[in-house]
């Protein structure tokens, strides 16, 4: 197929891990910080050794060098040339290329103004601030005219404001561009992604269009990454039946007895403490807290099944093993989970 | 530490201080030291740069064996170098017969002991700027495709250059106070191989006022090389 298909193992690191990405489409790489996301993009840029096999539009890239592979990575450090002035480090990869020094500094130029850093150029990297450091960064990968563009957490580590700009800029800038994204924010997967895959552990546990990984994950660890709870069971006349035997009415979903799940928002769940009175117009799922986080002005409290975004002053009566009902809306849409992808 | 400084300077009589400093022997003596102190630093940079990539690239037991015969000249008494570059360079040493005749008791001969004392200096700094180096830089150039070449030349080298520079700076405050390997290997010959050291010894005993005036003028280039070499590095993260 055209587009990078990636079958890598580095062993050192235990990631081994499949992806694939079609020509002129962004991956969303979701997972949590230590999955192997870095690592599987610093073997797929060449700068990790790995084995298993790559190629990028039909060509295999194995035993290709990082040099010749035409595969940018932006890292999470930015790894800007401290010694180089900004326009420099832009530069850098169109001479690496053969340009000449006007082209190159021409090139740099046009980027920088892309990026929105017009003017800064003779900046040095330890005079930016971390926003434009990313800008620069990502100004420097794309002039080196790579075929692939891998962006590990390129919004981690910035302000509130600073990553929401540098989000809109990544989207416009990644429109018809081979790219893969590695974030452990679902919030990035919905505003970047064609398709989605999530990796836990070294590998990639499921792969599939964004709006079929986001809205319909098919594992817990999926639907976490996603920022959904994931209810599942067995269909039974119109509701999903939990393995503790809730009933919950649902629409859609698979025939009777196939495994399915709906996933929800944990948004839309209520908590009751236990003895509190329980909504009657939603199902309730008995469960014990497993965690409480807190989310801004929200907290997310975790059982073992559920999780339910509340207001804090609801979360501070709550304490890890308390026993607690989850409230589940009755309507929502249920899928099968045991068909592929 | 100032005493002996103070010692010095009590020795050194003033009014006639310029007099001495600009006679022709102390002339000689400083100008020959400066030019064979300076062409040693080139070569230790020459020369040591290269070793100290080595040195990093090696990996297991070897690496410790050669970093310490590297390292040897900065703890071998300097007469016991000289003695080894003597029987490696001299007329009846190892290389006598190839090098066509002996370079023992030559300008040249001040050069390469210099630069054998003031070797490690470089290499040391060399080496323990690339250790604490992650090669991110490096593997971040390569994926914008630069050559190894180019990584090298303008990634790596540009970063090393406060090492390099303090290297440098203090293999040339090592090199302009050689005296041992210098007197052994080379001799002290009036203007070929008589390096200020030479002469401040030899004016010791006829010509005391002579000695601590050039002594003075050899320890206020040794500070101010020293203050040169350790300004804090700058910038790079």
């Amino acid at each position: 197929m055209s587009g990078l298909v990636a079958d890598l193992a580095v062993e050192a690191r235990g990631v081994a891990a499949e992806l694939a990405v079609g020509a002129g489409r962004t991956l969303v790489l979701l997972g949590p910080n230590g999955s192997g996301k870095s690592t599987l993009l610093e073997a797929i840029a060449g700068i990790v050794p790995a084995a298993g096999a790559l190629t990028l539009d039909g060509a295999s890239l194995t035993g290709v060098g990082a040099r010749d592979r035409r595969i940018g990575l932006l890292s999470q450090d930015d790894a800007l040339f401290p010694t180089m002035s900004v326009r420099d480090n832009v530069a850098f990869g169109p001479r690496a290329r053969g340009a000449s020094r006007a082209d190159a500094k021409a090139a740099a130029e046009d980027w920088l103004a892309r990026v929105g850093l017009a003017g800064l150029g003779d900046r040095r990297p330890g005079e930016l601030s971390g926003g434009q450091a990313r800008r620069v960064a990502i100004a420097r990968a794309l002039a080196a005219e790579p075929r692939v563009l891998l962006l590990d957490e390129p919004f981690a580590g910035l302000d509130v404001a600073s990553a929401s700009a540098t989000r809109a800029l990544v989207a416009t800038l990644l429109a018809d561009r081979t790219a893969v994204v590695t974030t452990h924010d679902a919030l990035d997967a919905h505003a970047l992604a064609d398709d989605v895959a999530v990796m836990e552990a070294g590998r990639v546990v499921e792969h599939g269009p964004a709006a079929a990984v986001l809205a319909r994950p098919r594992t817990p660890f999926a639907a976490r990454m996603a920022a959904r709870v994931l209810v599942t069971g067995t269909m039974h006349g119109g509701a999903l039946v939990t393995g503790s035997g809730v009933r919950i009415p649902v629409t859609g979903g698979p025939g009777a007895g196939a495994a399915a799940g709906i996933a929800v928002h944990p948004a839309a769940i209520a908590v009751a403490r236990d003895g509190e009175p329980r909504d009657p117009a939603r199902v309730w799922m008995d469960d014990a807290v497993v965690a409480v986080e807190p989310r801004g002005d929200e907290v997310r409290v975790h059982g073992r099944d559920a999780a339910a975004d509340v207001d804090a002053a609801v979360a501070a009566v709550l304490g890890v093993g308390d026993v607690v009902g989850f409230g589940v809306e009755p309507g929502a849409p249920a899928y099968a989970l045991t068909s592929g992808r | 530490m100032l005493l002996p400084l103070a010692g010095l300077v009590a020795r050194v009589e003033w009014d006639q201080f310029w007099t001495l400093v600009t006679s022709e022997a102390s002339l000689t003596a400083l100008g020959l030291s400066l030019r064979t102190a300076l062409a040693a630093t080139g070569l230790t940079v020459a020369l040591g740069v290269p070793l100290g990539f080595v040195l990093h690239g090696m990996r297991g037991p070897a690496r410790g064996l050669v970093r310490a015969v590297v390292l040897a000249p900065l703890v071998l008494p300097p007469v016991v170098g000289g003695l080894a570059l003597l029987y490696a360079f001299g007329r009846r040493g190892l290389l006598g017969e190839e090098l066509g005749g002996s370079i023992a008791f030559t300008t040249l001969a001040v050069v390469i002991a210099q630069t054998f004392v003031a070797m490690p200096f470089m290499v040391v700094s060399v080496e323990s700027a690339l250790a604490s180096r992650t090669g991110r830089h490096e593997a971040i150039a390569a994926t914008l495709g630069a050559s190894r070449t180019r990584v090298l030349a303008r990634v790596t080298m540009p970063a090393l250059a406060p090492a390099l520079a303090t290297g440098a700076v203090l293999a040339f405050a090592r090199a302009l106070g050689e005296f041992g390997a210098t007197l052994t290997f080379a001799g002290s010959l009036a203007g070929v191989t008589r390096t200020a050291p030479l002469e401040i010894y030899l004016a010791r005993e006829t010509d005391p006022a002579a000695a601590a005036a050039l002594s003075l003028v050899l320890v206020a280039v040794a500070i101010g090389v020293v203050a040169l070499a350790y300004r804090p590095v700058r910038g790079a993260r």
